[in-house]
């Protein structure tokens, strides 16, 4: 009985961490919604400054030029008395929210989830505008008005089958966004009055949950409400101190617990005769359903295909088979498919399924079956021979519709498929919690394969992290002590020559152990920890040691930039180190050139002022990196005395985007960046035409693939000064 | 900040759904309303059916919702709506602050949208936060109203107004709906020059003197967050000038005054007579609600249609239309104790049926057009308000806020730039001035005795009763209740004293609010026994034709019966020595003015000391008070 108590212990703790992840991945996507809104707003703010924007007329055609990427109502502009107009210069009245006015007010980014424009709730994003001024009035701020249902979106990714939702709330609980989800509760105006009158778990406290969420904690809480037992999961999410709750009913949770509990009770021997009679006739009774049901259920609809009850049937028989070929569960999703059916109607766009659906039937082999979830939802159990067996048959898939379409159906337009991937290792698993993680995989980044389709595989990374933080920290002391950190050089080449005129010195960790370990993996840990303040300076010695060395060998440099975590800043005398190493190599003013990340300069710009100027007198030259990824903005630069801004590879990461966008937003930023007499670098350049259109716009330096890659220093050497470093010290 | 109230008198169409309430079969029910201590008052007249389950109700003030109370009572066949009404001076807002600080509530209550009595939400009221109807609201909506993540109250529906107009008029001379301030101002000079007033909004009710001044001042000082905040801090005395944030909407008020929008004459015209003038066509426009639209016909005859325009405000200001909260909705904390399951059922079913599309519509059938707080339903869509859309749609709508220490100051000021002796400089001065001034104590606040222990209603009237007859010797001395289920005298007793300090305070909100243009003062009148009785049996008419109240007395015990008609409700009555009254005898009775039918009164002697006076100087000279609980009124 031990034994069973451990293993519902560590059901328990397992299905915890399930969910919580779940949560947690689901909070990422609203932090990044959130961020990337910020960013577009503050694209926009410093377009009006390059577009000179004077007049409501103009900025409308702006506003509704993005609208439809980016999908808000409106964007709302306030002038300095908090008067706010629509983006057609429409007075309108901002209510009820004092804590979004005061930051209006203080020049602050805010949030609102409840302004009321037009009559209806609005979630209101809001940035402070410095110098914009309209048909005559000056705007304090810009505020993109979102529909609620918007952010409804990304709280609803994680279905458990359609029965999960989520919410978020202030940190007492009061409702901030609600679920729109069909299987919400009403959960009330504050959720968590509504859970403390709930029937909670045995051992579960509300006041534990609180306590928690004042330090930014997470964990779950389980109640009972009208009879339903649910679990709720809570994360902090990174806008204004806001709680994300996700609510799953426990009897999806523990289906697998159930299933594993009944395992091992068989195993135990503990079953008696009764429970064996019991479990036939559940059994029979079941079979005797089942036939009935059949009918009912078996049949979609809107395809005549599979439902996803028998789909669940059909693949649990597959999954069950000995000797069967490794699976993935696959998930279909058609992009924007609710436009489709307002533009084309429902009829057509059922017609449309159909086809998909049969397409899709037609091609798949014994044992692999399609059935329709939900909408345009398709879930697919396919052989897994590796991703680009995968990418093949999509692809193929797509291209029989479009045939089809072009054949018989030619009005149509087929929207973007995406295809989640979850390779099944654990057949086990509900399909619910496969179905969750395929979705989970679209999140992240999809790869594409021709712009119509995208794909993504799920892998379990965000389970092992933890496991994987560990074992990174136990290693990483040795790593340094035994050279493992390499410092590799990528060459910025400097428009328009398209020379190289400058390099970035990045960290490699070349595991004695595991091979190459890249930075993505490494870097936010030792941010977290600490380690990154070590690795930096290590990392900016080798650079001065070669720096020095070629400086010795008659060669002449160009400035080579290194990184400096935000997490050096916070010590007041963190530069001492650094100048005493350049001091030590005698390392000529400005060539070195210290980078800071753009994040800096949201945390605390007057902090960011100092440092640079600390950087200046040390004689750094100094550049702000990644900018365009996160909150700042163009108007908050003007005021940074930085030598260079590097653009962030956002910008330039995908290529289907429309591409005139991409140029004005880009142009505006360095044509600010001239005006300040800063440097621009584009970063994570791919393609030869990017490179040309950052030539006309009058970029400085591209660095990024499309010229070369991060290399070892001896690689680079050879590049920029066509020497071999040891031929070199060969003939000396 | 509170929004003004315009007084509405009642109407038409409220008598007449009113005297269909009174040929019901009254009823006197015992029912213990909440409290410390069990009493027996009248708190229903309806007929009672065992069956169903009473919910009281606190209406604030005059406020009916007759209409609400139909569609639960058809919704939910279970369930009997009990009105309880708080027809009280100072809008019922000091008796429903007592009301909540000795947990005297209703199972509901339905109150002012203030922050009346804050301090004791937490202690009498039901915290809803965590009730599913309240995910149906707007999130603003209730942010506004939650304390600490606690919701002790449903944001009510707000009544959308604006300046009614005459549309058959307008059309037959070719008025048109302006579209600007100034395109208004032209407009209600042509109306003029027809020799018709063009707006007349009834000054006489000083409170309306802030319908002007905020309603086309609106944009220039209320709109934005800033002016919310600059009002703030005036009240707290720590923004310098009125006239530093007002002046454009003095300036608007003054502009309308100089072109004889508003007259002198207007000081002498009250809210109701305004009414009669616009269905009667000696004025084009007033300001009101589509209530006041629809009521053409029913109150004059009339068949002109009349319908909303916004307040247009000056220069970029644009259209504006007020919105008139109506309540806030609440829950007694009693209705959640054991033993209270069966109400605290009926009453979330309540709740849960006015979060709905069709509850609102209920609650909204009271008051006309409202503007609801609940997701998805928004704006009114009615014909009458077509002029209003524009501002609606896009937000430019707002309660209109008062200042704390010196709105009468304001109302001086602005009555003052009516007539043509104050200038806007002065105005402000006397504002400025007013909202200087403060006060230690406020005399309301003073102590005047000690009450031992909890009234009732009924001990509450008697304890008046005796004071006014000991004060002037009479025999007998009656004083009436306020009314009940909806229906309101305006001249009883609708607050009871409750144990602890007696103040000032509280002798005003125990005394009705005296809206028929009574005096408040004691009259001595003789009447015969006959009469006497007659006058127990109907009281006197209310509103033409509303009779059948009944009395609190002292010098005579009666056993009384409402649930009789009329005529036959006094079971038993004799003096309070035990005598009978002799129908043949002539007693002298002390009343208050204007609460005895005149037909039954042989001589009257009018006293001219204030009835408040003499409560005041009863409860002072006792120093201690206690009910009397003596029998005198009993329920047969």
């Amino acid at each position: 009985m031990q034994y069973y108590q451990q293993l519902q212990d560590t059901i328990r703790t397992e299905s915890g961490s399930y969910l919580q992840e779940i949560a947690t991945r689901i909070g990422a996507n609203i932090d990044r919604t959130i961020a990337d809104s910020y960013a577009l707003m503050n694209t926009i703010s410093s377009n009006l400054h390059t577009a000179e924007v004077r007049s409501f007329a103009e900025f409308a055609s702006i506003a509704q030029a993005q609208r439809e990427d980016w999908g808000y109502q409106d964007i709302v502009l306030i002038d300095e008395e908090g008067e706010a107009f629509a983006s057609d210069g429409t007075p309108v009245k901002l209510d009820n929210d004092a804590y979004f006015m005061d930051a209006v007010i203080e020049r602050l980014p805010v949030i609102s989830n409840a302004q009321m424009i037009d009559n209806e709730e609005r979630i209101a994003l809001s940035v402070p505008l410095d110098g914009i001024a309209l048909d005559g009035t000056t705007m304090a701020a810009m505020a993109a008005v979102y529909e609620p249902a918007s952010f409804d979106e990304t709280l609803s990714m994680s279905s458990f089958d359609g029965r999960s939702f989520s919410c978020i709330i202030e940190k007492n609980g009061t409702i901030v966004v609600r679920s729109s989800s069909p299987a919400a509760l009403e959960l009330g105006y504050n959720v968590l009055s509504t859970i403390g009158q709930s029937s909670l778990d045995d051992g579960d406290s509300l006041d534990a949950m609180r306590a928690s969420m004042a330090e930014n904690g997470k964990g779950q809480i389980g109640f009972a409400i009208d009879g339903v037992r649910y679990y709720a999961v809570y994360t902090a999410i990174a806008p204004q101190n806001w709680y994300l709750l996700t609510f799953v009913p426990a009897s999806v949770v523990n289906s697998r617990s159930d299933m594993m509990l009944g395992a091992t009770l068989l195993m135990c021997g503990v079953v008696t005769a009764a429970f064996a009679a019991l479990v036939a006739f559940l059994l029979f009774s079941s079979s005797r359903n089942r036939r009935r049901l059949e009918a009912i259920a078996y049949v979609d609809d809107v395809t005549g295909g599979s439902t996803i009850k028998r789909f669940y049937d059909l693949a649990q028989k597959s999954l069950s088979k000995p000797d069967r070929p490794r699976y993935a569960l696959v998930y279909t999703n058609m992009e924007k498919f609710k436009v489709l059916n307002e533009q084309f109607g429902r009829r057509s766009c059922d017609d449309l399924l159909r086809m998909f659906s049969e397409i899709i039937e037609e091609s798949l082999r014994p044992g692999e079956y399609i059935g329709r979830q939900s909408a345009d939802n398709f879930c697919i159990l396919i052989e897994f021979d590796g991703e680009p067996w995968l990418r093949e048959r999509f692809a193929s898939w797509y291209r029989l519709a479009e045939r089809y379409v072009e054949k018989n159906e030619p009005l149509w337009s087929l929207p973007i498929v995406e295809f989640g991937i979850f390779v099944i290792d654990n057949a086990e698993l509900p399909f619910s919690q496969m179905i969750d993680r395929a979705k989970l995989a679209l999140r992240e980044s999809p790869q594409a394969i021709g712009g119509k389709i995208r794909y993504a595989v799920y892998n379990d990374e965000v389970r092992r992290l933890l496991v994987r933080e560990k074992q990174l920290e136990d290693m990483m002391e040795r790593a340094l002590l035994e050279g493992e950190f390499q410092v590799y050089l990528q060459p910025k080449y400097r428009l328009p020559e398209r020379v190289i005129g400058g390099s970035e010195a990045l960290t490699r960790w070349a595991s004695a152990s595991e091979g190459m370990i890249f930075p993505d993996e490494f870097i936010p840990l030792f941010e977290k920890n600490g380690f990154i303040v070590t690795l930096d300076l290590y990392v900016f010695e080798e650079v001065c040691r070669t720096l020095r060395g070629w400086i010795d060998r008659g060669l002449t440099p160009s400035k080579t930039s290194v990184n400096c975590s935000r997490v050096h800043v916070k010590s007041k005398n963190f530069l001492d180190a650094y100048r005493t190493i350049a001091e030590r190599y005698r390392i000529p003013e400005r060539l070195i050139e210290i980078e800071l990340t753009e994040s800096i300069v949201m945390e605390d710009s007057h902090r960011l002022i100092e440092v640079i100027e600390d950087i200046h007198e040390a004689g750094f030259a100094c550049s702000i990196d990644d900018f365009g990824s996160g909150y700042s903005s163009l108007n908050m630069i003007q005021s940074i005395p930085a030598d260079t801004l590097k653009l962030d590879k956002i910008f330039f990461r995908n290529r289907t985007k429309d591409p005139s966008r991409t140029r004005s937003v880009v142009q505006s930023i360095v044509s600010m960046a001239q005006a300040l007499s800063m440097e621009t670098v584009a970063e994570g350049v791919e393609y030869e035409d990017q490179v040309d259109m950052l030539e006309e716009i009058g970029c400085d330096y591209v660095q990024g693939y499309v010229f070369a890659r991060p290399m070892p220093i001896a690689d680079f050497e050879r590049l920029a000064f066509g020497v071999d470093a040891n031929e070199e010290d060969e003939k000396r | 900040m509170r929004p003004d109230s315009p007084i509405r008198a009642k109407t038409p169409l409220m008598r007449g759904a009113l005297a269909a309430l009174l040929v019901a079969t009254l009823l006197f029910a015992s029912v213990a309303c909440t409290g410390t201590e069990a009493r027996t008052d009248v708190l229903t007249q309806k007929t009672e059916d065992p069956a169903r389950v009473q919910v009281s109700v606190l209406v604030k003030y005059a406020f009916s919702i007759n209409g609400f109370e139909q569609a639960i009572e058809e919704k939910f066949p279970d369930i009997d709506i009990v009105q309880v009404g708080n027809y009280t001076r100072d809008m019922g807002m000091a008796e429903y602050e007592a009301r909540l600080e000795h947990g005297d509530t209703t199972d509901i209550v339905m109150t002012w949208p203030y922050e009346v009595g804050e301090q004791y939400w937490a202690d009498s009221l039901l915290d809803l936060s965590g009730m599913g109807f309240s995910s149906r609201y707007n999130i603003s909506a209730l942010n506004e109203i939650s304390r600490d993540g606690a919701l002790y109250y449903l944001p009510g529906p707000a009544q959308v107004r604006g300046i009614v107009y005459n549309k058959t008029l307008f059309e037959e001379n070719g008025w048109e709906v302006p579209s600007d301030f100034d395109g208004f101002v032209d407009l209600c000079q042509s109306i003029e020059k027809s020799g018709m007033r063009s707006l007349q909004l009834g000054l006489e009710n000083a409170e309306v003197l802030d319908t002007a001044f905020t309603g086309f001042g609106y944009a220039a000082c209320y709109a934005k967050p800033q002016d919310e905040r600059w009002i703030e801090g005036y009240n707290e005395r720590n923004a310098t000038s009125f006239g530093e944030h007002f002046q454009p909407a003095l300036d608007a008020f003054q502009t309308l005054v100089d072109h004889g929008v508003l007259q002198a004459g207007d000081l002498e015209v009250d809210y109701a007579q305004r009414e009669n003038m616009l269905f009667t066509r000696q004025c084009a426009m007033v300001e009101d609600s589509v209530l006041m639209a629809r009521m053409g016909e029913s109150q004059t005859g009339t068949t002109d249609e009349f319908s909303l325009m916004p307040f247009f405000n000056p220069d970029d200001g644009g259209d504006w239309a007020r919105l008139y909260p109506v309540c806030y909705i609440g829950l007694g904390k009693q209705v959640a104790q054991t033993g209270n399951e069966d109400v605290y059922d009926a009453v979330m079913r309540v709740m849960d049926y006015l979060s709905t599309a069709e509850g609102q519509e209920a609650l909204m059938s009271d008051t006309g057009a409202m503007f609801s707080n609940l997701i998805g339903v928004g704006a009114p869509d009615v014909p009458e308000i077509d002029d209003m859309r524009n501002a609606l749609s896009h937000g430019r709508y707002g309660a209109f806020p008062t200042l704390e220490n010196a709105q009468d100051a304001l109302r001086e000021g602005l009555a003052g730039m009516v007539r043509g002796d104050m200038t806007s400089e002065q105005v402000v001065e006397l504002v400025d001035e007013r909202n200087a001034q403060t006060f230690a104590v406020s005399p309301e606040d003073e102590t005047l005795g000690t009450a031992s222990g909890d009234f009732s209603l009924s001990d509450t009237g008697g304890f008046v009763a005796d004071a006014l007859r000991a004060e002037s010797g009479a025999d007998i001395a009656l004083f009436l209740d306020n009314g009940k289920d909806g229906r309101y005298n305006g001249k009883g007793i609708s607050g009871r004293l409750y144990r602890g300090d007696v103040t000032m305070t509280d002798v005003l909100r125990i005394l009705p609010d005296l809206k028929h243009g009574e005096t408040g003062t004691m009259h001595v009148v003789t009447m015969t026994g006959e009469s006497l009785l007659r006058t127990l049996e109907y009281a006197i008419p209310v509103d033409n034709d509303q009779t059948g109240w009944f009395y609190y007395a002292s010098g005579l015990s009666m056993t009384y019966d409402p649930q009789a008609e009329p005529g036959s409700r006094i079971r038993a009555v004799s003096r309070s020595d035990g005598t009978a009254v002799d129908p043949e005898a002539t007693y002298t009775v002390a009343v208050m003015d204007q609460t005895v039918p005149d037909d039954c009164i042989l001589s009257c002697e009018q006293h001219d000391r204030a009835i408040v006076d003499i409560v005041v100087q009863a409860v002072r000279d006792a120093k201690t008070i206690a009910p009397a609980q003596d029998g005198r009124f009993a329920i047969g």
